[in-house]
Protein backbone atom coordinates (compact mmCIF):
# COMPACT_ATOMS: atom_id res chain seq x y z
CA UNK A 1 0.00 0.00 0.00
CA UNK A 2 1.21 3.18 -0.47
CA UNK A 3 0.11 7.02 0.01
CA UNK A 4 0.52 10.34 -2.34
CA UNK A 5 3.86 12.23 -0.38
CA UNK A 6 5.50 15.51 -1.63
CA UNK A 7 8.89 16.19 -2.86
CA UNK A 8 10.26 17.51 0.76
CA UNK A 9 8.99 13.77 1.90
CA UNK A 10 11.51 11.65 -0.48
CA UNK A 11 13.68 8.70 1.17
CA UNK A 12 15.08 5.84 0.71
CA UNK A 13 11.75 4.19 1.35
CA UNK A 14 9.91 6.28 -0.82
CA UNK A 15 8.17 4.81 -3.98
CA UNK A 16 9.06 7.02 -6.81
CA UNK A 17 7.07 6.53 -10.29
CA UNK A 18 6.95 8.75 -13.72
CA UNK A 19 3.97 11.25 -14.07
CA UNK A 20 1.68 10.51 -16.38
CA UNK A 21 1.51 14.21 -16.90
CA UNK A 22 4.62 14.06 -19.65
CA UNK A 23 5.86 12.32 -22.87
CA UNK A 24 9.70 11.29 -23.12
CA UNK A 25 11.84 9.89 -25.86
CA UNK A 26 15.08 8.53 -26.27
CA UNK A 27 17.90 10.38 -27.87
CA UNK A 28 20.73 8.68 -28.59
CA UNK A 29 21.08 7.64 -24.97
CA UNK A 30 19.99 10.76 -23.55
CA UNK A 31 16.15 11.73 -22.51
CA UNK A 32 13.92 14.25 -23.79
CA UNK A 33 10.97 14.69 -21.73
CA UNK A 34 7.90 17.33 -22.37
CA UNK A 35 5.97 17.89 -19.03
CA UNK A 36 1.93 18.45 -20.36
CA UNK A 37 1.55 20.84 -17.11
CA UNK A 38 4.07 23.40 -17.76
CA UNK A 39 4.33 22.77 -21.99
CA UNK A 40 8.43 22.95 -20.55
CA UNK A 41 10.68 20.77 -22.50
CA UNK A 42 13.51 18.58 -20.16
CA UNK A 43 16.98 17.50 -21.00
CA UNK A 44 18.74 14.47 -19.26
CA UNK A 45 22.07 13.39 -19.39
CA UNK A 46 23.10 9.66 -19.52
CA UNK A 47 22.85 8.53 -15.58
CA UNK A 48 19.61 10.74 -15.63
CA UNK A 49 18.26 8.77 -18.52
CA UNK A 50 18.88 5.51 -16.62
CA UNK A 51 17.16 6.91 -13.53
CA UNK A 52 13.63 8.03 -15.79
CA UNK A 53 14.07 4.50 -17.17
CA UNK A 54 13.88 2.96 -13.96
CA UNK A 55 11.33 5.12 -12.22
CA UNK A 56 8.88 4.56 -15.57
CA UNK A 57 7.48 1.79 -13.24
CA UNK A 58 6.93 1.89 -9.51
CA UNK A 59 10.15 1.50 -7.99
CA UNK A 60 11.69 1.92 -3.97
CA UNK A 61 14.08 4.76 -3.74
CA UNK A 62 16.46 2.63 -2.51
CA UNK A 63 16.50 -0.45 -4.79
CA UNK A 64 16.95 2.77 -7.60
CA UNK A 65 19.75 4.00 -5.66
CA UNK A 66 21.62 0.18 -5.56
CA UNK A 67 21.31 -0.58 -9.28
CA UNK A 68 22.57 2.60 -9.82
CA UNK A 69 25.54 1.74 -7.65
CA UNK A 70 25.89 -1.43 -9.76
CA UNK A 71 26.05 0.18 -12.50
CA UNK A 72 28.08 3.10 -12.11
CA UNK A 73 31.19 3.59 -10.33
CA UNK A 74 30.22 5.99 -7.46
CA UNK A 75 30.14 6.06 -3.60
CA UNK A 76 27.18 4.75 -1.73
CA UNK A 77 26.84 7.45 0.22
CA UNK A 78 27.43 10.50 -2.58
CA UNK A 79 25.31 8.10 -4.96
CA UNK A 80 22.20 8.51 -2.65
CA UNK A 81 22.69 12.16 -2.11
CA UNK A 82 23.02 12.66 -6.13
CA UNK A 83 19.67 10.02 -6.51
CA UNK A 84 17.56 12.19 -3.75
CA UNK A 85 18.30 15.44 -5.42
CA UNK A 86 17.77 14.40 -9.18
CA UNK A 87 14.62 12.44 -7.78
CA UNK A 88 13.41 16.06 -5.73
CA UNK A 89 14.13 17.62 -8.56
CA UNK A 90 12.05 15.69 -11.13
CA UNK A 91 9.12 16.22 -8.63
CA UNK A 92 9.70 19.65 -8.09
CA UNK A 93 8.61 19.49 -12.27
CA UNK A 94 5.90 17.40 -11.34
CA UNK A 95 7.66 14.88 -13.68
CA UNK A 96 7.60 12.17 -11.24
CA UNK A 97 5.37 10.96 -8.46
CA UNK A 98 6.05 10.34 -4.82
CA UNK A 99 4.20 7.83 -2.43
CA UNK A 100 5.32 6.98 0.79
CA UNK A 101 5.56 3.15 1.33
CA UNK A 102 3.62 2.34 4.72
CA UNK B 1 28.35 11.03 -10.55
CA UNK B 2 30.83 8.81 -12.67
CA UNK B 3 29.75 6.88 -15.26
CA UNK B 4 32.08 3.34 -15.32
CA UNK B 5 29.44 1.31 -17.39
CA UNK B 6 30.97 -0.06 -20.39
CA UNK B 7 28.36 -0.18 -23.31
CA UNK B 8 27.22 -3.64 -24.41
CA UNK B 9 28.83 -4.77 -27.75
CA UNK B 10 26.06 -4.40 -30.30
CA UNK B 11 25.43 -7.97 -32.48
CA UNK B 12 26.67 -7.76 -36.01
CA UNK B 13 24.89 -9.79 -38.59
CA UNK B 14 25.71 -10.85 -41.66
CA UNK B 15 26.87 -8.26 -43.76
CA UNK B 16 27.08 -7.21 -47.60
CA UNK B 17 27.75 -4.21 -49.22
CA UNK B 18 28.65 -3.15 -52.42
CA UNK B 19 31.77 -1.26 -52.80
CA UNK B 20 30.74 0.20 -56.35
CA UNK B 21 27.64 1.58 -55.35
CA UNK B 22 27.50 5.34 -56.64
CA UNK B 23 25.00 6.79 -54.33
CA UNK B 24 26.75 9.10 -52.19
CA UNK B 25 28.22 7.83 -48.63
CA UNK B 26 25.65 10.30 -47.03
CA UNK B 27 22.39 8.80 -49.13
CA UNK B 28 23.60 5.04 -47.98
CA UNK B 29 24.04 6.21 -44.49
CA UNK B 30 20.54 7.09 -44.30
CA UNK B 31 19.34 4.21 -46.60
CA UNK B 32 21.32 2.20 -43.78
CA UNK B 33 19.46 3.66 -41.01
CA UNK B 34 16.02 2.87 -42.72
CA UNK B 35 16.16 -1.03 -41.68
CA UNK B 36 14.17 -2.41 -39.29
CA UNK B 37 17.38 -3.71 -37.90
CA UNK B 38 20.38 -1.63 -39.19
CA UNK B 39 23.38 -3.17 -40.32
CA UNK B 40 25.97 -1.78 -37.86
CA UNK B 41 29.19 -3.23 -39.39
CA UNK B 42 27.89 -1.44 -43.05
CA UNK B 43 26.94 1.66 -40.95
CA UNK B 44 30.58 2.03 -39.84
CA UNK B 45 32.04 1.13 -43.10
CA UNK B 46 30.20 3.82 -44.75
CA UNK B 47 30.99 6.21 -41.71
CA UNK B 48 34.78 5.04 -42.22
CA UNK B 49 34.95 6.03 -45.61
CA UNK B 50 34.09 9.91 -44.85
CA UNK B 51 31.11 11.56 -44.49
CA UNK B 52 30.11 15.28 -45.78
CA UNK B 53 28.46 16.02 -42.18
CA UNK B 54 27.03 19.24 -43.68
CA UNK B 55 25.10 17.02 -46.31
CA UNK B 56 23.66 14.55 -43.97
CA UNK B 57 22.27 17.07 -41.81
CA UNK B 58 21.00 18.89 -44.71
CA UNK B 59 19.22 15.11 -46.04
CA UNK B 60 18.35 13.94 -42.29
CA UNK B 61 16.80 17.90 -42.20
CA UNK B 62 14.72 17.55 -45.62
CA UNK B 63 13.70 13.29 -44.56
CA UNK B 64 13.26 14.09 -40.94
CA UNK B 65 15.50 11.62 -39.88
CA UNK B 66 17.84 13.41 -37.76
CA UNK B 67 17.21 11.50 -34.59
CA UNK B 68 16.86 8.19 -35.68
CA UNK B 69 20.03 9.29 -37.83
CA UNK B 70 21.71 10.41 -33.88
CA UNK B 71 20.39 7.07 -32.42
CA UNK B 72 22.41 4.84 -34.86
CA UNK B 73 25.50 6.85 -35.00
CA UNK B 74 25.58 6.63 -31.07
CA UNK B 75 25.20 3.22 -31.17
CA UNK B 76 28.12 2.61 -33.85
CA UNK B 77 30.34 4.87 -31.32
CA UNK B 78 30.82 8.23 -33.76
CA UNK B 79 33.01 10.37 -31.91
CA UNK B 80 30.01 12.72 -30.60
CA UNK B 81 32.95 15.17 -30.62
CA UNK B 82 32.66 15.90 -34.01
CA UNK B 83 30.83 19.20 -35.02
CA UNK B 84 28.88 17.60 -37.84
CA UNK B 85 27.20 15.34 -35.17
CA UNK B 86 26.93 17.78 -32.57
CA UNK B 87 24.59 20.29 -35.60
CA UNK B 88 22.99 16.19 -35.94
CA UNK B 89 22.11 16.44 -32.33
CA UNK B 90 20.54 19.72 -32.73
CA UNK B 91 18.07 18.97 -35.24
CA UNK B 92 17.79 15.64 -33.25
CA UNK B 93 16.57 17.31 -30.39
CA UNK B 94 14.51 19.73 -32.22
CA UNK B 95 12.43 17.22 -33.80
CA UNK B 96 12.36 15.36 -30.81
CA UNK B 97 10.61 18.14 -29.15
CA UNK B 98 8.43 18.63 -32.22
CA UNK B 99 7.48 15.17 -31.88
CA UNK B 100 6.51 14.98 -28.39
CA UNK B 101 4.56 18.01 -28.46
CA UNK B 102 2.84 16.72 -31.41
CA UNK B 103 1.88 13.54 -29.64
CA UNK B 104 0.54 16.01 -26.48
CA UNK B 105 -1.57 17.86 -29.18
CA UNK B 106 -2.87 14.81 -30.80
CA UNK B 107 -4.04 13.25 -27.11
CA UNK B 108 -5.60 16.28 -27.10
CA UNK B 109 -7.39 16.46 -30.29
CA UNK B 110 -8.63 12.95 -30.10
CA UNK B 111 -10.07 13.82 -26.85
CA UNK B 112 -12.06 16.35 -27.67
CA UNK B 113 -13.51 14.62 -31.00
CA UNK B 114 -14.63 11.76 -28.62
CA UNK B 115 -16.52 13.65 -26.21
CA UNK B 116 -18.66 15.13 -29.69
CA UNK B 117 -18.66 11.04 -30.71
CA UNK B 118 -16.76 11.78 -33.41
CA UNK B 119 -14.62 8.36 -34.10
CA UNK B 120 -10.42 8.93 -34.81
CA UNK B 121 -8.77 6.55 -37.33
CA UNK B 122 -5.01 7.71 -37.43
CA UNK B 123 -3.65 8.07 -41.04
CA UNK B 124 0.00 7.45 -41.95
CA UNK B 125 2.55 8.68 -39.11
CA UNK B 126 0.58 8.72 -36.49
CA UNK B 127 -0.98 5.22 -36.75
CA UNK B 128 2.51 3.82 -37.85
CA UNK B 129 3.85 5.35 -34.51
CA UNK B 130 1.64 3.38 -32.17
CA UNK B 131 1.58 0.17 -34.26
CA UNK B 132 4.71 -0.29 -35.97
CA UNK B 133 7.38 1.11 -33.90
CA UNK B 134 7.90 1.76 -30.04
CA UNK B 135 7.15 4.91 -29.62
CA UNK B 136 5.57 8.23 -31.06
CA UNK B 137 8.40 10.35 -31.36
CA UNK B 138 10.04 7.33 -33.19
CA UNK B 139 8.57 7.66 -36.05
CA UNK B 140 8.86 11.71 -36.90
CA UNK B 141 6.39 13.51 -38.76
CA UNK B 142 5.49 17.18 -40.24
CA UNK B 143 1.49 16.53 -39.03
CA UNK B 144 -0.85 14.83 -38.04
CA UNK B 145 -3.48 12.65 -40.09
CA UNK B 146 -6.64 11.95 -38.60
CA UNK B 147 -9.35 10.27 -41.00
CA UNK B 148 -13.32 11.00 -39.30
CA UNK B 149 -16.17 9.60 -41.25
CA UNK B 150 -16.96 12.24 -44.45
CA UNK B 151 -20.25 12.83 -42.30
CA UNK B 152 -18.67 14.17 -39.74
CA UNK B 153 -15.86 15.42 -41.16
CA UNK B 154 -16.82 19.38 -41.37
CA UNK B 155 -18.11 19.15 -37.61
CA UNK B 156 -14.56 18.12 -36.52
CA UNK B 157 -12.71 20.49 -38.38
CA UNK B 158 -15.00 23.27 -37.38
CA UNK B 159 -15.06 22.22 -33.82
CA UNK B 160 -10.90 22.17 -33.69
CA UNK B 161 -10.89 25.53 -34.70
CA UNK B 162 -12.63 26.52 -31.43
CA UNK B 163 -9.80 24.88 -29.57
CA UNK B 164 -6.21 25.55 -30.20
CA UNK B 165 -6.30 24.88 -34.30
CA UNK B 166 -6.55 27.98 -36.48
CA UNK B 167 -6.83 28.16 -40.25
CA UNK B 168 -4.15 30.55 -41.84
CA UNK B 169 -5.42 33.67 -43.54
CA UNK B 170 -2.75 33.15 -46.24
CA UNK B 171 -4.11 29.31 -47.01
CA UNK B 172 -5.87 30.35 -49.88
CA UNK B 173 -9.81 29.83 -50.26
CA UNK B 174 -11.24 26.88 -48.83
CA UNK B 175 -13.32 25.99 -51.94
CA UNK B 176 -9.79 24.54 -53.25
CA UNK B 177 -10.27 21.18 -50.90
CA UNK B 178 -13.61 20.69 -52.78
CA UNK B 179 -13.23 16.71 -53.53
CA UNK B 180 -9.94 16.78 -52.11
CA UNK B 181 -9.50 13.89 -49.67
CA UNK B 182 -8.53 15.94 -46.58
CA UNK B 183 -10.08 19.38 -45.42
CA UNK B 184 -7.63 22.46 -45.09
CA UNK B 185 -5.09 21.93 -42.74
CA UNK B 186 -4.80 23.57 -39.70
CA UNK B 187 -2.11 24.86 -37.43
CA UNK B 188 -1.76 25.01 -33.26
CA UNK B 189 -1.58 28.24 -32.05
CA UNK B 190 0.90 27.06 -29.45
CA UNK B 191 3.19 26.78 -32.62
CA UNK B 192 3.64 25.08 -35.82
CA UNK B 193 1.70 21.92 -35.55
CA UNK B 194 -0.42 20.94 -38.31
CA UNK B 195 -3.11 18.70 -38.80
CA UNK B 196 -5.21 17.34 -41.61
CA UNK B 197 -8.73 16.51 -41.06
CA UNK B 198 -9.15 13.54 -44.12
CA UNK B 199 -12.38 12.03 -45.33
CA UNK B 200 -10.31 9.90 -47.12
CA UNK B 201 -7.66 8.02 -48.32
CA UNK B 202 -6.48 9.41 -51.48
CA UNK B 203 -7.24 12.56 -53.88
CA UNK B 204 -10.26 12.39 -55.73
CA UNK B 205 -8.34 12.03 -59.06
CA UNK B 206 -7.04 8.66 -57.96
CA UNK B 207 -7.62 5.04 -60.52
CA UNK B 208 -7.31 2.88 -57.32
CA UNK B 209 -10.55 0.67 -56.83
CA UNK B 210 -10.71 0.79 -52.52
CA UNK B 211 -13.16 2.02 -50.41
CA UNK B 212 -12.10 3.67 -47.14
CA UNK B 213 -15.33 2.35 -45.54
CA UNK B 214 -13.04 -0.93 -45.49
CA UNK B 215 -10.15 1.11 -43.91
CA UNK B 216 -13.01 1.49 -40.79
CA UNK B 217 -14.00 -2.21 -41.27
CA UNK B 218 -10.75 -3.60 -40.43
CA UNK B 219 -9.54 -0.77 -38.18
CA UNK B 220 -8.28 -2.20 -34.66
CA UNK B 221 -8.18 -0.21 -31.76
CA UNK B 222 -4.56 0.36 -29.64
CA UNK B 223 -3.75 1.91 -26.30
CA UNK B 224 -1.06 4.09 -26.00
CA UNK B 225 0.02 6.26 -22.88
CA UNK B 226 -3.20 5.03 -21.65
CA UNK B 227 -5.19 6.62 -24.48
CA UNK B 228 -7.52 4.07 -26.68
CA UNK B 229 -6.91 5.04 -30.42
CA UNK B 230 -8.33 3.65 -33.52
CA UNK B 231 -5.44 2.72 -36.34
CA UNK B 232 -5.61 0.78 -39.74
CA UNK B 233 -4.46 -2.83 -39.63
CA UNK B 234 -1.20 -3.51 -40.91
CA UNK B 235 -2.23 -4.75 -44.46
CA UNK B 236 -3.67 -1.77 -45.13
CA UNK B 237 -1.16 0.41 -43.65
CA UNK B 238 1.42 -1.21 -45.66
CA UNK B 239 -0.93 -0.91 -48.99
CA UNK B 240 -1.27 2.93 -48.06
CA UNK B 241 2.31 3.63 -47.59
CA UNK B 242 3.08 1.99 -51.08
CA UNK B 243 0.22 3.78 -52.43
CA UNK B 244 1.17 6.90 -50.81
CA UNK B 245 4.47 6.74 -52.18
CA UNK B 246 4.38 5.45 -55.63
CA UNK B 247 1.60 7.09 -56.82
CA UNK B 248 0.75 10.24 -54.88
CA UNK B 249 4.63 10.81 -54.30
CA UNK B 250 6.08 9.42 -57.59
CA UNK B 251 8.56 7.75 -56.02
CA UNK B 252 10.18 11.16 -55.07
CA UNK B 253 9.13 12.00 -51.99
CA UNK B 254 9.22 11.30 -48.22
CA UNK B 255 11.53 7.97 -49.59
CA UNK B 256 13.59 7.35 -46.33
CA UNK B 257 9.90 7.19 -44.17
CA UNK B 258 8.24 4.88 -46.74
CA UNK B 259 11.03 2.44 -46.79
CA UNK B 260 11.43 2.39 -43.37
CA UNK B 261 7.83 2.38 -42.68
CA UNK B 262 7.40 -0.61 -45.20
CA UNK B 263 10.15 -2.49 -43.54
CA UNK B 264 8.91 -1.70 -40.04
CA UNK B 265 5.68 -2.74 -40.81
CA UNK B 266 6.86 -6.22 -42.25
CA UNK B 267 8.80 -7.00 -39.60
CA UNK B 268 5.64 -6.04 -37.25
CA UNK B 269 4.07 -8.49 -39.50
CA UNK B 270 0.09 -9.16 -38.06
CA UNK B 271 -0.83 -9.72 -41.90
CA UNK B 272 -0.88 -12.68 -44.56
CA UNK B 273 1.12 -11.83 -47.30
CA UNK B 274 -1.49 -13.87 -50.18
CA UNK B 275 -3.56 -11.45 -48.88
CA UNK B 276 -1.99 -8.30 -49.29
CA UNK B 277 -1.23 -9.49 -52.97
CA UNK B 278 -4.61 -10.10 -54.02
CA UNK B 279 -5.18 -6.65 -51.96
CA UNK B 280 -2.86 -4.98 -54.01
CA UNK B 281 -4.24 -6.56 -57.59
CA UNK B 282 -7.66 -6.23 -57.13
CA UNK B 283 -7.02 -2.31 -56.10
CA UNK B 284 -5.11 -1.68 -59.11
CA UNK B 285 -1.71 -1.31 -56.79
CA UNK B 286 0.08 -4.18 -57.78
CA UNK B 287 2.76 -2.19 -59.30
CA UNK B 288 2.59 0.54 -56.81
CA UNK B 289 3.19 -2.08 -54.09
CA UNK B 290 5.63 -3.80 -56.14
CA UNK B 291 7.98 -1.12 -56.50
CA UNK B 292 7.64 0.21 -52.83
CA UNK B 293 8.26 -3.50 -51.92
CA UNK B 294 11.04 -4.10 -54.07
CA UNK B 295 13.02 -0.66 -53.06
CA UNK B 296 12.89 -1.68 -49.46
CA UNK B 297 13.75 -5.43 -49.50
CA UNK B 298 16.72 -3.92 -51.72
CA UNK B 299 17.36 -1.05 -49.84
CA UNK B 300 16.15 -1.39 -46.56
CA UNK B 301 16.79 -5.40 -46.26
CA UNK B 302 13.25 -6.30 -45.45
CA UNK B 303 12.11 -9.59 -46.19
CA UNK B 304 9.23 -9.19 -48.87
CA UNK B 305 8.59 -12.59 -49.93
CA UNK B 306 9.92 -13.75 -53.70
CA UNK B 307 6.40 -14.86 -54.78
CA UNK B 308 4.40 -11.55 -53.62
CA UNK B 309 6.87 -9.57 -55.75
CA UNK B 310 6.74 -11.98 -58.41
CA UNK B 311 2.81 -11.69 -58.51
CA UNK B 312 2.53 -8.07 -58.45
CA UNK B 313 5.54 -7.12 -60.81
CA UNK B 314 4.69 -5.58 -63.99
CA UNK B 315 5.13 -7.57 -67.19
CA UNK B 316 8.73 -6.98 -67.84
CA UNK B 317 12.05 -9.04 -68.78
CA UNK B 318 14.43 -8.29 -64.79
CA UNK B 319 16.84 -6.61 -67.15
CA UNK B 320 14.22 -3.93 -67.66
CA UNK B 321 13.00 -3.90 -64.22
CA UNK B 322 16.58 -4.02 -62.84
CA UNK B 323 17.26 -0.66 -65.09
CA UNK B 324 14.03 0.92 -63.99
CA UNK B 325 15.15 0.31 -60.23
CA UNK B 326 18.27 2.18 -60.75
CA UNK B 327 16.62 5.05 -61.70
CA UNK B 328 13.87 4.92 -59.04
CA UNK B 329 16.44 5.07 -56.13
CA UNK B 330 18.50 7.92 -58.13
CA UNK B 331 15.32 9.99 -57.90
CA UNK B 332 14.84 9.38 -54.34
CA UNK B 333 16.53 11.84 -52.57
CA UNK B 334 17.57 15.45 -53.34
CA UNK B 335 20.41 15.32 -55.24
CA UNK B 336 22.69 16.40 -58.31
CA UNK B 337 22.47 13.48 -59.53
CA UNK B 338 18.69 12.69 -59.98
CA UNK B 339 16.77 13.04 -63.39
CA UNK B 340 17.17 16.62 -64.79
CA UNK B 341 14.35 16.09 -67.11
CA UNK B 342 10.50 16.19 -65.70
CA UNK B 343 9.27 14.68 -69.08
CA UNK B 344 11.79 11.72 -68.54
CA UNK B 345 11.11 11.31 -64.82
CA UNK B 346 7.70 11.35 -65.72
CA UNK B 347 8.32 8.35 -68.90
CA UNK B 348 10.10 6.31 -66.30
CA UNK B 349 7.62 6.20 -63.85
CA UNK B 350 4.75 5.22 -66.81
CA UNK B 351 7.47 2.66 -67.54
CA UNK B 352 7.48 1.14 -63.94
CA UNK B 353 3.80 2.11 -62.79
CA UNK B 354 2.68 0.50 -66.35
CA UNK B 355 -1.03 2.97 -66.01
CA UNK B 356 -2.34 0.63 -69.00
CA UNK B 357 -1.18 -2.86 -67.87
CA UNK B 358 -2.66 -1.72 -64.21
CA UNK B 359 -5.93 -0.67 -65.85
CA UNK B 360 -5.23 3.51 -64.44
CA UNK B 361 -7.25 4.75 -67.37
CA UNK B 362 -5.38 8.69 -67.78
CA UNK B 363 -5.04 9.60 -64.03
CA UNK B 364 -1.60 10.33 -63.27
CA UNK B 365 -0.33 11.87 -59.99
CA UNK B 366 1.01 14.94 -61.59
CA UNK B 367 -2.63 16.25 -62.56
CA UNK B 368 -3.46 16.49 -58.73
CA UNK B 369 -0.23 18.82 -58.51
CA UNK B 370 -0.87 20.74 -61.77
CA UNK B 371 -4.23 20.90 -60.31
CA UNK B 372 -2.95 23.06 -57.50
CA UNK B 373 -0.34 24.72 -59.25
CA UNK B 374 -3.55 26.41 -61.25
CA UNK B 375 -3.87 29.79 -60.54
CA UNK B 376 -0.34 29.68 -58.84
CA UNK B 377 1.51 29.99 -61.68
CA UNK B 378 2.25 27.64 -64.77
CA UNK B 379 1.76 24.53 -64.46
CA UNK B 380 4.97 21.80 -63.64
CA UNK B 381 4.71 20.75 -67.19
CA UNK B 382 4.92 24.28 -68.93
CA UNK B 383 7.84 24.94 -66.45
CA UNK B 384 9.69 22.00 -67.39
CA UNK B 385 11.11 23.39 -70.56
CA UNK B 386 11.17 25.58 -73.04
CA UNK B 387 8.80 25.10 -76.74
CA UNK B 388 11.87 26.10 -78.64
CA UNK B 389 13.63 23.41 -81.47
CA UNK B 390 16.91 24.34 -78.83
CA UNK B 391 14.75 23.77 -75.63
CA UNK B 392 14.06 20.05 -77.08
CA UNK B 393 17.42 19.34 -77.69
CA UNK B 394 18.85 20.25 -74.53
CA UNK B 395 16.30 18.50 -72.72
CA UNK B 396 16.96 15.60 -74.86
CA UNK B 397 20.84 15.63 -74.35
CA UNK B 398 20.26 16.02 -70.63
CA UNK B 399 17.68 13.04 -70.41
CA UNK B 400 20.12 11.15 -72.57
CA UNK B 401 23.26 11.57 -70.58
CA UNK B 402 21.12 10.54 -67.33
CA UNK B 403 19.89 7.40 -68.46
CA UNK B 404 23.74 6.55 -69.36
CA UNK B 405 24.79 7.52 -65.97
CA UNK B 406 22.26 5.73 -63.54
CA UNK B 407 22.52 2.90 -66.15
CA UNK B 408 25.99 2.55 -63.68
CA UNK B 409 24.59 2.69 -60.27
CA UNK B 410 25.26 -0.48 -58.26
CA UNK B 411 22.69 -1.79 -56.12
CA UNK B 412 21.57 -2.52 -53.36
CA UNK B 413 23.45 -0.81 -50.69
CA UNK B 414 21.76 -2.63 -47.71
CA UNK B 415 20.92 -6.13 -47.56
Amino acid sequence: MTAPSDEREISTSSIVVASKDQVSSDLAGETVLLSMQSAMYYGLDQVGSRIWELVREPIRVSDLRDAIMREYDVEAESCEADVLAFLRELVANGLIEVRIAT
Amino acid sequence: MKAGRKLPRSTISSVRVTSRSSLSSEIQLLLLTAAASPNDAALRNVLSAGINWQRLCALAAHEKAASVLLRQLGRVGVDAGTSGYQDLRQLATISVMQMLQLEQLLHQTVDILAKQEIEVLLLKGAGLAYTAYSSFADRPMGDLDLLVRPQHANRAWSLLQTRGWKLPEAQGGVDRFTGHHHLPPLFHESGASRLEIHENLLPGEHPFVFSTVAFWERAKRVTANGQVFIVPNSMHQLWHVCVHFAWSHAMQWGSWRTLRDSAAIIRHGGFDWTEFASLARDTRAATCCFWTLRLTRSLAGADVPDHVLASLRPPYPEFIIERLERHFVSSLFPSEDRCPSVWVTRWLWEAGIAPRWSKHGAARPWQVTERWMAGSGPAESERAGGHTLAGWFRKIGAGAAYLLRVSRLSLPVNS
